[in-house]
């Protein structure tokens, strides 16, 4: 599903590089925590696995594509197979919910029966059935996360990718849209989800993949959330290695 | 991407950005306006030109008893200088040049003057012997004038040689310059809608940068993303220019009829009908412009 072969990225001429010969695979329907401290380098990871960067060495193949090589004409074919959440939920004010959903849909060319089939399923499925004609303002900030996922399942992507998407959420939310973003994993969806939540980590169980400094220092199945020094040298766990 | 779904988006960005959007709509009515009034002036000169050069003959008028010595040496023309003439015209070297010619003896001439003059009291005091005979020659191309002049005017018995288009001349430079200073303008007004058109998109696509990321994050295509701003660019455009084309068919109305009603002595070939085909071409034109301008102001919120 996802490859990433000694993946260098650098953003300034001289400037310590973000992402330092990264080697990662992650496999079709797994869940990987990617974490670390702000700046190491897991949002560098996110943005090359979505192709919003090109890497500057090394080699990143997502869902089965080259994405060093992918010209630019092909990035929107591309990312339709891909769905993406963000901390802020980068949700449309003026329309509501069903619009925001359908407004993914509808860019794509959708004709009106997928989208009248299509959103109802996904608002279904986040739990936001009777709210499809509330606005974002008058959502609680659990609710707007869970409008933001469900534009990004719209399209039935197979692969789902989270930046911080409990950033700005409760606990008790939190907890809710981890349960969503589990449930969605277990249909089939691969989801990548960076964090700085520990407490989430070691509740769900899943892969994590920490990054420091640009490196991936720690590469572990079932794992929690484990600081390390900032000088830790990289460290993968063999006998549970992903 | 759906009709409805595009109108919807090219509608949001024009209700983002109202005001400047009337900026455009009154800059693109002018400017078109301008541009529609140098066409029709075109028009009018291209028509007027036709249709007097098609009444326009190069006379060549021969020498009469009564004729200056300085024009006329020899005396008045005689039957075989009125033949050599008329070999010339008729040569090789000068008839792929002249669509026809008739000769006019004095006595045909002053027939013609006394229709001219009606029972003008004038008319008795003039005699037949005092007129030119005449050659009135009529050229396949009217600006070949200056052919005739050479090859005819150093003939014996010809006293002098008038061309009737040169006296448009004046008429139509006044048209041109005026055609030439509406296109002036027009241009620089286009220029101006240009840059207003690039300005408004540009802070359209600013006011919906959230839609324009979403639009890249869920796959769609420059193409996708640019068409909405596109169809706001040349939809604002457009009914600038098309209101451009109605008030410019008015403006021909109240022009014409100031015109036939000053009885100027100009024909006037065109009328408000004249409007639609320009006020179409324009509201096409303006299409053209208002996409170039959207979409150079677009690129920058393109890139994947």
């Amino acid at each position: 599903m996802i490859r990433f072969e000694s993946v260098s990225k650098v953003y300034a001429a001289g400037a310590r590089p973000a992402l330092d010969e990264v080697s990662l695979e992650i496999e079709s329907g797994e869940f990987a925590f990617l974490v670390g401290p702000s700046g190491s380098g897991k949002s560098s990871l996110l943005r090359l696995m979505l192709r919003e960067e090109r890497a500057d060495g090394g080699e990143v193949m997502v869902l089965g594509s080259s994405l060093n090589k992918m010209p630019s004409r092909r990035v929107p074919e591309f990312r339709r197979q891909i769905g993406t959440v963000f901390q802020d939920f980068r949700l449309l004010p003026y329309k509501n919910v069903y619009s925001n959903v359908a407004f993914a849909l509808s860019v794509l060319g959708k004709s009106r029966a997928f989208i009248e089939t299509a959103v109802p399923d996904v608002l279904r499925l986040v739990g936001l059935e009777d709210k499809a004609k509330q606005f974002p303002r008058e959502l609680s900030g659990g609710e707007q996360q869970r409008v933001a996922i469900a534009r990004a399942l719209a399209n039935r992507p197979k692969l789902l990718l989270a930046d911080e998407p409990t950033g700005n959420l409760d606990p008790n939310t939190t907890d809710d849209i981890m349960s969503l973003l589990s449930r969605i994993n277990l249909s089939g969806t691969t989801v990548v989800m960076a964090t700085h939540d520990r407490r989430i980590v070691d509740q769900m169980r899943k892969r994590v993949v920490q990054v420091q400094g640009g490196k991936i220092v720690r590469d572990q199945k079932d794992a929690g959330y484990k600081e390390l020094p900032t000088d830790q040298n990289p460290i993968v766990d063999l006998g549970e290695q992903a | 991407m759906k009709l409805g779904f595009l109108l919807s988006e090219a509608w949001a960005g024009i209700r983002s950005n109202l005001a400047m959007v009337f900026a455009i709509i009154i800059v693109s009515l002018v400017s078109f306006s301008f541009a529609s009034i140098a066409a029709l002036m075109q028009l009018q000169v291209s028509e007027m030109r036709g249709f007097w050069f098609d009444q326009s003959r190069v006379q060549v008028f021969l020498c009469t008893e009564t004729s200056a010595d300085e024009l006329c040496p020899q005396g008045p023309v005689t039957p075989e200088q009125v033949s050599a003439i008329e070999l010339q015209l008729d040569s090789p070297a000068l008839s792929p040049y002249v669509e026809g010619y008739e000769f006019f003896d004095s006595e045909a001439v002053y027939q013609q003057l006394l229709g001219q003059l009606g029972s003008s009291d004038i008319t008795s005091y003039i005699f037949p012997q005092q007129l030119n005979q005449m050659f009135s020659i009529k050229l396949v191309d009217p600006a070949d004038s200056e052919l005739v002049l050479e090859a005819v005017g150093g003939f014996t018995g010809v006293e002098v040689i008038s061309d009737q288009s040169r006296y448009f001349d004046q008429i139509f430079a006044f048209f041109d310059f005026g055609s030439l200073l509406a296109a002036a303008v027009a241009a620089v007004m286009m220029l101006t809608a240009s840059l207003l058109i690039f300005t408004t998109i540009r802070l359209s696509a600013l006011a919906r940068s959230r839609e324009i990321s979403i639009m890249r994050l869920v796959g769609a295509s420059a193409t996708m993303i640019q068409i909405p701003f596109l169809v706001e660019g040349v939809l604002v455009t457009g009914i600038g220019a098309a209101l451009g084309g109605v008030a410019t068919y008015f403006a021909v109305g109240y022009a014409v009829d100031a015109a036939n009603e000053a009885n100027l002595g100009l024909f006037v070939f065109i009328d408000q009908a004249s409007v639609w085909p320009i006020a179409a071409t324009m509201v096409g034109l303006a299409a053209v412009i208002a996409t170039v301008a959207s979409g150079a102001s677009i690129q920058k919120f393109l890139r994947v």
